[in-house]
């Protein structure tokens, strides 16, 4: 039974970022001995909230209790040594450092002396069955290796709370599997409390004494791992809600689809260091299409866009585009191609004023014909814009915004539009809006790429549909025809949401 | 590239270096009062780069302000040891505890060095909390006020004239000395548990901190052990040149310490050693062809700024084509031979219960 | 009243050379995180430049050294920092030194390290007579300089296409990318541009001072980056006010402090430098590129 004395507790705590509401009265606590799951969609403030727990986000509002006494401002070293440990999303090893010097710096970090911390590495790595690579270097490992390293390097501060920060990303299903005992087995060596964040939710249904659920910020739902898996808002919340116009329930096919690709992409494989972020992954648009690409958080939608674009290199695989060839083209030739790229978070030149913003647009319209898309021509998609020509970008609103930087994109004339998560940070009926001019400008001739975390915007919206999880493709068809198919919920989340999964 | 684990390794990059400087040391004392020289200078700006690189190389903040401290060194040195009639002269608003004093050279030097260590501290409080490029613009600014304050504090420091006759004091063996010991400080400061802290702030300064390292501590503690070095060296050029003046001490002594500490490379006290040996070589072959050479068959016309430049366009080179340095991070590897051994010495597990070979005794 | 005048006239030159620098000097931080410290040995090319083509008709001098000045600018990008570009901002930092350590000495080499008188349009010594006031012809020259310069810079950023690519790549460079803006082809217009705005404060400085060496060009970059840390890196609006600000500190506190600590008047500066980077230390490079997400 613990009492408050021994509790880490977040009360009310709400972060703002330039104007961005990343929490909003977030209360949490955590036991020792237990272990508790934090999930949420993309941009939910999961990283935030680890981040106010271990000293990284001064929250606005809120109060950070740890044994009952007021932590809020402390620095990150000083609630490393009261008892806070974490690991990080980008791992962050001491690259030029064994992985031996790795956990020993902490275990020096926490107050032992050189000669102590190291005996307590050889013992730590020898439980977490690494003793044999105690002397290879942070950047010779393998991811998981790497991860695994991160977690050890956590322990050797002696936590009484451990928070991990998605220990399953990028991992192998196997690899990911084998985590559940492992961190069962450190509650269970270590007695300190666990909090996960994760978007793999087989892993978080099978280790979790209970779970938490954010989105946009706010707690939506708590409860025991059966609990979440029934709660439909859960769900919702993951895959988004309906568009409330019936116009979209009915999808009319695409006029004019031609039969050849217009982009091809097959057996793509591209890692980041040890990450492996796609697997081997083919899509192909056709002209005239509206393909949308949709999975959890993680999965390597944008990777794929930008791999696309060319701002990432593939190490296998290829990309065609009109014929084309996209191999060693620099993104400057590939938007002359015709590939336009609407980016994630829309990216628009704030400082600018909305027609500075549209000429940057244009600037490759000069270098070919002046066929395709004019500025006036643009203009007749998004009237809000006519209107504030001369304002400077950084002061529309989030839609406006993201009116503006498909403008933008559209004035390259582009054979394909790519779109990165259009609806991220939207109102509902501003996501409406922009769904309706995407339709506007398929039904008008143009192809579209999109991807998408509202799966069910992108499954309303597009003709065909792929499910990308976790660097592969889990599924693709028919938009009209996955939204009903048995196969999807395993697709998209990893496990069935209503059925009891059988561990 | 593998640390190794056994007493080995930790002695032998001091002990090498050291060797390294005795050796280059041994041979100049059979050369010329002018090789000497050279060599003594060089020696000192050793002590300057050994000094930079226990704050640079650890914590991977650039500092363009060292030379600041050298200054510093330097002027305490006078005010030390100008014998008090010749003080009178130069200095005659200096307050009257200093002017009278003359101390012995040597205690000087400490002085000197505790003094920029002590400046070093005050303003390492404020400095040390930025990060990055605002640090380095930080030490930057640092470096301009210490010399526009000792260019112009005219009572206490003669502003832009010179301060001489301090007392000869570095010669072959003094700077020998303070080099060695700059290094093996250098050397224990980053084995122990502080530099071990703050070299994980230069590779990653938000693990570290998660990891319990108090990153402002750290930087201050080096900042300050760095500036005792450096201030000593200031106090060692002035009794190597006998001749005390402000503008020495700003952007080309600066630039000279960052060019020998990159190309040796940042990250490695071999580094910062080897750099000093490389350019000042480097400098005394191109000093010989700038006075111009008379070959008999052709004549080099003498061409002051050769070295500059030469200098210049290494570093460039260096930092495009080779931005680690020549050392490229690492420390002076040993010897294979004694490395093998000691290998295999602390390789072999101690047995918990005696194996089959102890008991019938082994066969290898 | 006239020595108010005076004052003011002096703080607004002051001002004005100090505000070229940092705008020469925030260009190039805009669009590559690169605090060019070459920048002053701009300065003095465009000074030796004048020097050399002395014997020519006044404009082609003019047209020529400005010429000359750009050309060193692109040739510096070309060969140094082009192949920096994904370095560190520390070693963009020492390598920028480097450069200008290079030119400097390079100088020395070619002309010797004496100073040599600057005579090109010698007539700006001289004094003119407006409404009872002597003025220096020199301060109206590089008064109507100065405001031609800022007034030209601006159409350029605003008005010309290139100044609005140059202006978002600086904002968001992976943006600007992903609307087909030429990164090369940018930077070097901002080289070039940063090359003229030298050209033109190496003709008042050097006629200010009378004279040009080699290192003549260290004590207007060094103020140069002061003003540009004061105003803001990243920002040009800032640059500019910021050359200002440090114009009218020195000059007021050269009215104002006592005559035993007008030398310190530096040292006043770097330590407003260190308070400014301490109280904002964030603030000053807050660029997105330099911020770190956790």
């Amino acid at each position: 039974m613990s009492t408050g004395e021994r509790l880490l507790e977040v009360k009310g705590v709400s972060v703002q970022f330039e104007g961005l509401t990343a929490l909003r009265a977030v209360d949490l606590s955590l036991a020792p001995g237990e272990i508790v799951g934090l999930i949420g969609p993309n941009g939910a403030g999961k990283t935030t909230l680890v981040n106010v727990l271990s000293g990284f986000q001064n929250p606005a509002e809120g109060k950070v209790l740890l044994g009952g006494v007021d932590v809020t401002r402390w620095t990150p070293f000083q609630l490393c040594r009261a008892g806070i440990g974490r690991t990080f999303q980008a791992v962050r090893l001491f690259a030029n450092f064994t992985v031996e010097q790795n956990i020993e710096l902490a275990g020096v970090g926490a107050g032992l002396s050189r000669h102590k911390a190291r005996e307590q590495t050889r013992d730590l790595l020898a439980r977490l069955d690494m003793g044999d690579k105690s002397e290879a270097m942070a950047t010779a490992l393998s991811y998981g290796e790497e991860r695994w390293v991160g977690v050890a390097r956590a322990l050797a501060g002696n936590p009484k709370f451990l928070l991990l920060d998605e220990p399953a990303a990028g991992l192998n299903p196997a690899e990911a599997a084998s985590l559940i005992d492992r961190i069962s087995a450190i509650r269970r060596d270590f007695g300190c409390g666990i909090l996960i964040i994760e978007h793999n939710m087989p892993l978080i249904m099978g280790l979790c004494d209970r779970i938490q659920v954010l989105a946009q910020g706010q707690t939506i739902a708590r409860g025991t791992p059966s609990e979440i898996r029934s709660d439909q808002s859960v769900r919702q919340a993951y895959l988004g809600s309906e568009s409330r116009s019936p116009a979209f329930r009915a999808r009319p096919p695409s006029p004019s689809v031609s039969p050849a690709p217009l982009l091809s992409v097959s057996e793509l494989h591209v890692a980041f260091g040890a990450v492996r972020a796609l697997r081997g992954v083919s899509i192909e648009v056709r002209r005239g299409e509206f393909v949308s690409v949709i999975g959890p958080n993680g999965a390597g939608k944008s990777t794929l866009m930008n791999a696309i674009l060319g701002l990432v290199r593939a190490q296998q695989g290829c990309i065609q585009f009109a014929g084309q060839l996209l191999d060693r083209q620099a993104v400057e030739a590939r938007v002359e191609a015709g590939l336009a790229l609407v980016p994630e978070g829309r990216r628009i030149f704030g400082a600018l004023t909305v027609a500075e913003n549209l000429e940057i647009g244009a600037t490759t319209r000069h270098r070919r014909d002046k066929t395709g898309f004019d500025i006036g021509h643009v203009l007749d998609y998004f009237p809000i814009l006519r209107e504030r020509l001369r304002s400077p970008a950084g002061k529309l609103s989030g839609g406006e915004q993201q009116q503006l930087a498909i403008a933008r994109a559209l004035l390259s004339s582009p054979q394909l539009l790519l779109l990165d998560e259009p609806s991220l940070g939207l109102a509902p009926l501003i996501i409406d809006q922009v769904y309706e001019i995407l339709a506007r400008l398929n039904r008008d001739g143009s192809s579209v790429l999109l991807i998408e975390q509202n799966a069910t915007r992108a499954l309303a919206a597009s003709d065909r549909t792929y499910v990308l999880r976790n660097g592969v493709i889990e599924l693709a068809g028919r938009s009209t025809e996955l939204i009903d198919d048995p196969r999807f919920d395993h697709a998209y989340f990893g496990f069935v949401p209503e059925k009891a999964a059988a561990l | 590239m593998r640390p190794l684990l056994g007493y080995g390794e930790r002695l032998w990059t001091p002990l090498a270096l050291c060797l390294l400087l005795a050796a280059i040391v041994a041979a100049a004392s059979f050369g010329s009062a002018g090789t000497q020289r050279i060599v003594t200078d060089a020696l000192i700006k050793l002590v300057v780069v050994v000094g930079t690189y226990i704050f640079v190389g650890n914590s991977g903040v650039l500092s363009f302000g060292h030379i600041g401290f050298m200054g510093i060194g330097a002027y305490v040195a006078a005010w030390l040891t100008i014998p008090p009639e010749t003080k009178s002269f130069l200095l005659p608003k200096l307050p009257g505890l200093l002017a009278a004093t003359e101390w012995p050279a040597s205690l000087a030097a400490v002085a000197a060095g505790a003094a920029a260590a002590l400046f070093a501290f005050i303003v390492g409080l404020p400095l040390m909390r930025l990060s990055g490029i605002s640090a380095s613009i930080g030490t930057f600014a640092v470096l301009a006020v210490v010399n526009a304050v000792l260019s112009n504090w005219t009572s206490m420091t003669g502003g832009q004239g010179s301060l001489y006759g301090l007392p000869s004091y570095t010669n072959l063996p003094v700077a020998t000395a303070w080099a060695m010991l700059a290094i093996v400080i250098a050397w224990i400061y980053q084995r122990t548990a502080y530099g071990f802290r703050l070299r994980s702030t230069r590779e990653d300064e938000t693990a570290a901190k998660a990891a319990g390292v108090d990153v402002h501590r750290e930087r201050l503690i080096a900042f300050v052990l760095s500036a005792f070095f450096v201030g000593v060296s200031g106090a060692l050029y002035a009794h190597f040149l006998g001749v005390v003046i402000a503008k020495e001490f700003y952007l080309k002594l600066t630039f000279m310490s960052i060019a020998m500490l990159v190309i040796g490379g940042l990250t490695s006290l071999s580094g910062a050693v080897l750099g000093v040996v490389v350019v000042s070589s480097l400098g005394e072959l191109l000093r010989e062809v700038e006075r111009g050479a008379n070959l008999g068959f052709l004549t080099i016309p003498a061409r002051p700024g050769l070295q500059e430049v030469v200098l210049a366009a290494a570093l460039l080179l260096i930092l495009i084509f080779r931005p680690r340095g020549l050392t490229a991070g690492r420390e002076l590897p040993p010897p294979r031979r004694w490395m093998a051994r000691r290998l295999y010495r602390h390789r072999d597990p101690v047995p918990a219960h005696p194996s089959k070979a102890d008991i019938h005794g082994s066969s290898a | 009243m006239s020595e108010a005048l005076q004052y003011l006239l002096d703080a607004i030159n002051v001002g004005g050379l100090y505000a070229l620098m940092a705008l020469g000097i925030g260009l190039i931080f805009g669009i590559m995180r690169l605090i060019n410290f070459a920048h002053g040995e701009l300065v003095m090319a465009g000074a030796y430049a004048m020097w050399l083509l002395i014997d020519l008709p006044g404009p082609l001098v003019i047209i020529f050294a400005i010429a000359a000045v750009m050309l060193l600018a692109l040739a510096v990008e070309r060969a140094a920092f082009r192949p920096l570009r994904e370095a560190t901002p520390a070693t963009l930092l020492v390598a920028s030194f480097a450069v200008s350590y290079f030119l400097q000495n390079l100088t020395v080499m070619l002309f010797g390290a004496r100073p040599k008188p600057f005579a090109f349009a010698a007539q700006l010594a001289d004094n003119l007579l407006i409404g009872g006031f002597r003025v220096p012809a020199l301060q109206i020259v590089s008064l109507v300089l100065i405001i031609a310069a800022l007034l030209i810079l601006i159409l350029l950023l605003k008005r010309t296409a290139i100044g609005v690519q140059l202006r978002a790549a600086a904002q968001d460079p992976t943006a600007a990318r992903l609307s087909g803006v030429r990164v090369n082809r940018v930077i070097g217009f901002a080289f070039a541009v940063s090359g003229a705005l030298a050209w033109i404060v190496s003709l008042i400085y050097a006629a200010q001072i009378g004279q040009l060496s080699p290192n003549m060009g260290v004590r207007p970059v060094v103020i140069g980056f002061v003003a540009t840390i004061l105003g803001g890196l990243g920002s040009l609006s800032g640059a500019a006010l910021g050359g200002f600000v440090v114009g009218a500190i020195a000059v007021g506190l050269e009215a104002v402090l006592a005559s035993d600590l007008r030398p310190f008047k530096e040292a006043f500066l770097f330590g407003l430098v260190l308070f400014v980077l301490l109280l904002r230390p964030q603030g000053i490079v807050a660029t997105a590129a330099l911020r770190e997400r956790v």
